[in-house]
């Protein structure tokens, strides 16, 4: 469950509540009782309407008001109809900007049936609002494979994570609380195996048996689906962040504790993943641990053997040693890698969405970066942009074996990203996630 | 003349729609980060006023909510940064608000989550709670801030990641007292 919707001071229901039918008509009343076009004269001119004389003169002292003895121009039912509306209306359907969007300037090769070879047949798109479905759909068609509602009691989706076969993902279930104060019901996350059968459809979800009473802040599902691996945030007076890797086959479990501050991913805001990153290896998990410093909230990158017993995180784990200022979240840095970045199966390459600042003037340079993992260097630039706005940033969702191929975002596109071309998804693949207009992002798409 | 008052007419009943639509969604917002129901008042009262001044810049349909967001964002600002400005307009609505407004008592648990959301820094605070309180998608949010969704995916990553931080280390410093529990906190 997001922590923050349940310290909301009020919900929207409370609020329409508060004001009285009659304060709404009349609040509706005034404003309304100045031609639009004076108004809009008023403001152009810099005259702060609510000062001006003239149109004060038509007004009556709040509190002097009463209304009751006159033509109600607002009907009182008015309001309950209205907090309806806004109930429902807070679950907006997809809403156009259309403002922020930019044509995809790359075009695929002749070929780019080909390019979609390398990548995942098959995604999930998860929704960020409550009571809606993941959507199953196929990468190089935009076709819509499924649906999968989240199972009652639960209403929404909080985490994600895939295999990266095209098949196999686990999905994370919540449900938001009754009302915001309602902190007396436990609402554990509980998680779910879906497997989508060769041409993609989706089965049943099956629960996985795993004790997520705790609070979750990473999952990642080993390449051959056998096992699970979670982070969680400290257990409340102690310190010590940790992940637990558990076999999906046995159930048997193995926890590392980091021994000392830090956390570990992230708390699902409203659904997240890729936290943590198995290589193919299915043995070796990388993962970020962020301290807290006068500074920021500097960042190391970790590779744990969970072939080692449980124990020290730190005793288990190797450092990659990327230069600490580019990860984190620090102050007046010009340079650093934006997220969290992706580790290619082969364990050798970091891809990363990397950003650099220049100024003055302001500059934005966005670019797709691979690192080595042993030395920490930068290796290759994949892609960059300059730009006055953060409009170009770019993003990685899904890198191969040898990161020869990888899923990625530039500007508002998704398309497969290679050394040499950039070919962007079908529109409507782009669709299944970012609703009728792209980039829109209504849902989060996991390869 | 006909013509000007048939406009007028127009305007009246569109913006009369888009206040009963979203006058309840607009309040929430507001006294959601107001400490007091007198700036909500006035905050709420601003918001509809610039609606009713730029009626022929309100876009339709869904996005009318979010621009009603941005405008209330960018008036809160101001409001922020000015100080309190009284407005007649508010009057009575402040009396409603402040007749039923009553500041929340938080348990160990939502205290701790509530010191570690208001320690973040204000941007922050503004696209979790957009996404949190107004229950908005990455898109929707990246409309109300005028900013791209990958930008906001991008600020959404580093404040999730902040506030994890100082969440862990509020939960640290607490002392487990048989209440406490992050099993909400996925």
């Amino acid at each position: 469950m997001n922590p923050i919707s349940r310290i909301a001071p009020v919900t929207d229901a409370e609020a329409a509540q508060m004001v009285h039918p009659d304060t709404l008509a009349d609040l509706a009343e005034r404003l309304t009782s100045t031609p639009v076009e004076a108004a809009a004269a008023e403001d152009a001119a810099g005259n702060t309407a609510w000062q001006s004389p003239r149109r004060s003169q038509g007004w009556h002292a709040a509190g002097l008001i009463h209304r009751a003895a006159g033509p109600r121009r607002w009907p009182g039912w008015l309001a309950p109809v209205a907090a309806a509306v806004a109930v429902a209306g807070v679950i907006i359907a997809s809403l156009g900007i259309s403002g922020l969007i930019r044509r995809p300037t790359a075009t695929g090769p002749a070929g780019s049936s080909g390019v979609f070879a390398n990548v995942p047949r098959h995604f999930v798109a998860v929704p960020e609002v409550p009571g809606r479905a993941v959507v199953v759909g196929a990468t190089a068609t935009g076709a819509e494979l499924g649906t999968v509602p989240p199972p009652k009691p639960h209403t929404f989706f909080a985490w994600v994570a895939a295999a990266g076969d095209g098949r196999t993902f686990v999905l994370g279930t919540s449900s938001l609380p009754r009302g915001p104060w309602d902190v007396t019901t436990p609402r554990p996350v509980k998680l779910y195996r879906l497997v989508l059968d060769r041409s993609g459809h989706p089965g049943h979800l099956a629960r996985l048996p795993i004790p997520t009473e705790k609070g979750i802040t990473g999952l990642a599902m080993s390449p051959d689906g056998s096992k699970l691996a979670v982070s969680f945030l400290p257990v409340p007076g102690q310190t010590g962040s940790k992940i637990e890797v558990f076999s999906l086959s046995t159930g048997a479990q193995r926890e590392w504790v980091w021994p000392g501050p830090g956390t570990l991913g992230e708390i699902a805001m409203p659904v997240t993943s890729g936290e943590l990153q198995w290589e193919a290896d299915n043995r070796t998990l990388m993962f970020e641990l962020t301290t807290r410093t006068p500074n920021g909230w500097p960042a190391q990158l970790y590779l744990l053997d969970t072939a080692a017993p449980g124990g020290s995180l730190l005793a288990s784990s190797a450092r990659i040693p990327v230069p600490g200022t580019y990860l984190g979240l620090q102050h007046n840095r010009q340079r650093y890698i934006v997220g969290m970045p992706l580790i290619t199966g082969d364990g050798r390459k970091l891809v990363a969405p990397f950003y650099h600042q220049k100024a003055p003037p302001k500059v934005f340079g966005f670019s797709i970066t691979e690192f080595s993992v042993r030395t920490g260097k930068l290796i290759r630039v994949l892609y960059q942009k300059r730009s006055g706005t953060e409009a170009a940033s770019t993003a990685v969702y899904w890198v191969n074996t040898h990161g020869t191929a990888m899923i990625a975002v530039r500007g508002p596109v998704f398309g497969v990203q290679t050394p040499a071309t950039f070919t962007p998804l079908p529109p409507r693949t782009q669709r299944l996630f970012t609703g009728p207009i792209p980039g829109s992002l209504s849902r989060l798409p996991v390869w | 003349m006909r013509t000007s008052l048939t406009s007028a007419v127009e305007a009246r009943r569109r913006f009369e729609q888009i206040y009963a639509a979203n006058h309840a969604a607009i309040t929430g917002y507001v006294l959601r980060r107001t400490d007091n129901p007198d700036d909500a008042a006035d905050v709420i009262a601003e918001t509809f006023l610039a609606c009713w001044r730029r009626l022929g810049d309100v876009p339709v349909g869904g996005d009318t909510r979010l621009w009603l967001y941005g405008v209330a964002r960018r008036v809160l600002a101001n409001h922020h940064r000015a100080g309190r400005r009284r407005t007649a307009l508010a009057d009575r609505l402040r009396a409603d608000l402040a007749a039923a407004y009553r500041a929340r008592e938080y348990s160990s648990e939502l205290a701790t989550i509530t010191d570690a959301f208001r320690r973040l820094p204000a941007a922050d605070q503004e696209l979790l709670a957009l996404a949190a309180w107004e229950r908005l998608t990455t898109g929707q949010i990246a409309a109300v801030l005028g900013c791209s969704p990958n930008a906001v995916r991008i600020r959404r990553h580093r404040a999730r990641r902040r506030f994890t931080a100082l969440l862990a280390t509020d939960q640290a410093a607490r002392s487990i007292d048989g209440h406490a529990t992050n099993g909400d906190l996925a």
